[in-house]
């Protein structure tokens, strides 16, 4: 069944790359404005070494974004939505600092983190790091007042209830935030290193792209967007089959 | 499945109890005798269940006092785990098999792995849910989940069970049946029970006496006794339930008019 939800896309995808190179066959633009699907095959074949290296640094920069945004997220939800004064104070503000182009906070990055891939990690993590936290305050908040009351009875409180109670009741909300974070971890990670420009052998993605562009290598470009966007496929893959493994057995989102 | 000692009796004065300016319960002052089945009933909104959150300790009174009483007529202040709450809705978590969910209080209190997990096998035996031990709430029928959430109740060996409206969510026949088997838990262990209930024929098929509560805020009424057998308790066809439900119902009647005046 699943197998089969899956032909309809996949022979969607291939009908749109047919005509793409139908289209240049035939209409034969320059091909630094648009290059045939074939052709960006051909440049990632040629380039294949290269491109794996930089699919696996920015692969690295966006896991580890996404990582410690799942943590911070994690915990300081949790310490927000535990204490009265912090979910008062902390929280609204929170919501304003999602408002701030975190694009424009990148550069910040290379100040405090240098040129590397901390940067892109600080700089992915900034973005990925608002829907974990407002996820996890908000699957707190909504936990059942009735099952609250059940621990209260028996006296369980802080850590021993929020390892019983808070957090596998907060968990399909938390699992939705992480969605959103994984997406949004590659695109911080890539905007990390558009700005961090180190580059040479060591590029990452979104170095090779910005190199590519000013080769005007446009058969380059695409491949390695292309590339840029199955690492964040992958990495919500995994958060999807992680959330789906902890959550089928009781939560409907999961069936 | 016997507590350590006799149900605690528990015994209300002056109870009177504010939601802001709203007053739920004035000056209530009961007794429910050690050992004991006594219900709640009254028309919606008349605090009964506030009552019994009283006596649960999940509600303060604004005024009068909630005791507790062992056998000699002593006061006493319940451990944990004597008091044991069963709610409207049976509160499971979710994610937890049947066994785990009985276990809990066991293991909020710290009680080894081993011994709980037995000690709960043991209660879902006794509420015949030994076969459903794994599986989870939503797995579960709503009469085996408000089963479950019974032996949760009783895993702690309470001294004192209340019991909010435990049957309002099942159909006519599964009521029935709960309504046997909180009879035969409570034959077995000898706790007080106070019931919270909608139903009349359930307050009559239960409790040896009835709390009528009437008007707004609630007020006592009456406390009504059942002198029923035990076996015209178990047989709702059977005459003399039917004039212990009639006499129930006057009662009630009574209250209503008493409120309105």
């Amino acid at each position: 069944m699943r197998l089969a939800r899956a032909v309809a896309p996949v022979a969607t995808l291939l009908v749109a790359l047919v005509c793409w190179e139908v289209a240049v066959l035939v209409l034969k633009p320059p091909a630094f404005l648009v290059p045939a699907p074939s052709a960006v095959a051909k440049a990632a074949y040629e380039e294949a070494p290269m491109l794996a290296a930089a699919t696996m640094r920015t692969a690295l920069g966006s896991a580890g974004g996404f990582m410690v945004a799942g943590a911070l997220g994690l915990v300081l939800g949790s310490a927000i939505a535990a204490v009265g004064f912090l979910r008062r104070g902390i929280y609204p503000l929170a919501t304003i600092f999602q408002m701030v182009p975190l694009v424009a906070v990148a550069p910040l990055m290379v100040i405090w983190f240098g040129y590397g891939v901390k940067t892109t990690i600080a700089a992915s993590a900034v973005v990925a790091f608002f829907p974990v936290l407002a996820s996890t305050i908000d699957g707190f908040a909504s936990v059942d007042p009735g099952l609250r009351e059940l621990f209260a009875m028996h006296g369980s409180r802080g850590l021993s209830r929020w390892r019983k109670l808070d957090l596998p009741a907060s968990l399909p909300s938390i699992a939705t935030g992480l969605r959103i974070a994984a997406g949004l971890a590659v695109i911080g990670a890539v905007v990390g290193e558009f700005v961090s420009g180190y580059g040479g052998r060591d590029a990452p993605l979104g170095i090779v792209i910005l190199t590519a562009m000013r080769e005007a290598r446009t058969d380059l470009v695409f491949a390695a967007v292309a590339l840029a966007a199955i690492v964040g496929f992958s990495l919500f893959g995994i958060v999807n089959a992680a959330s789906w493994l902890l959550l089928r057995r009781w939560h409907a989102s999961a069936r | 499945m016997r507590p350590p000692g006799p149900g605690y009796t528990i015994r209300f004065s002056e109870v009177t109890v504010r939601f802001g300016a709203t007053e739920a319960l004035r000056n209530i002052t009961a007794e429910v005798p050690g050992g004991s089945f006594r219900s709640i009933v009254g028309e919606s909104g008349c605090g009964k269940t506030t009552l019994l959150r009283v006596a649960a300790g999940l509600q303060a009174c604004s005024a009068g006092t909630v005791t507790f009483m062992d056998e000699r007529g002593h006061p006493v202040t319940p451990a944990e785990g004597e008091i044991s709450v069963c709610f409207q809705e049976p509160r499971l978590l979710p994610w937890r098999s049947a066994l785990a969910n009985v276990a809990l209080p066991l293991e909020l209190a710290g009680v080894p792995r081993r011994e709980r997990l037995a000690r709960a096998r043991e209660l879902l035996a006794v509420t015949r849910l030994d076969a459903a031990e794994r599986r989870l709430p939503a797995q579960l029928s709503g009469g085996m989940r408000m089963r479950v959430g019974l032996a949760r109740a009783l895993v702690t060996r309470p001294r004192v069970l209340l019991l909010d409206e435990p049957c309002s969510a099942l159909d006519d026949f599964t009521r029935e049946e709960m309504d046997d088997e909180i009879w035969r838990l409570y034959q077995a262990t000898g706790a007080t029970c106070l019931l919270v209930t909608h139903g009349v024929a359930e307050a009559v098929r239960l409790s040896e006496s009835v709390i009528v509560l009437g008007g707004q805020p609630g007020q006592l009424h009456a406390v009504h006794p059942i002198t029923l057998a035990h076996a015209e308790r178990g047989n709702r066809a059977c005459d003399a339930f039917a004039d212990a439900l009639s006499g129930l119902m006057r009662e009630i009647a009574r209250g209503r008019a008493g409120g309105a005046r």
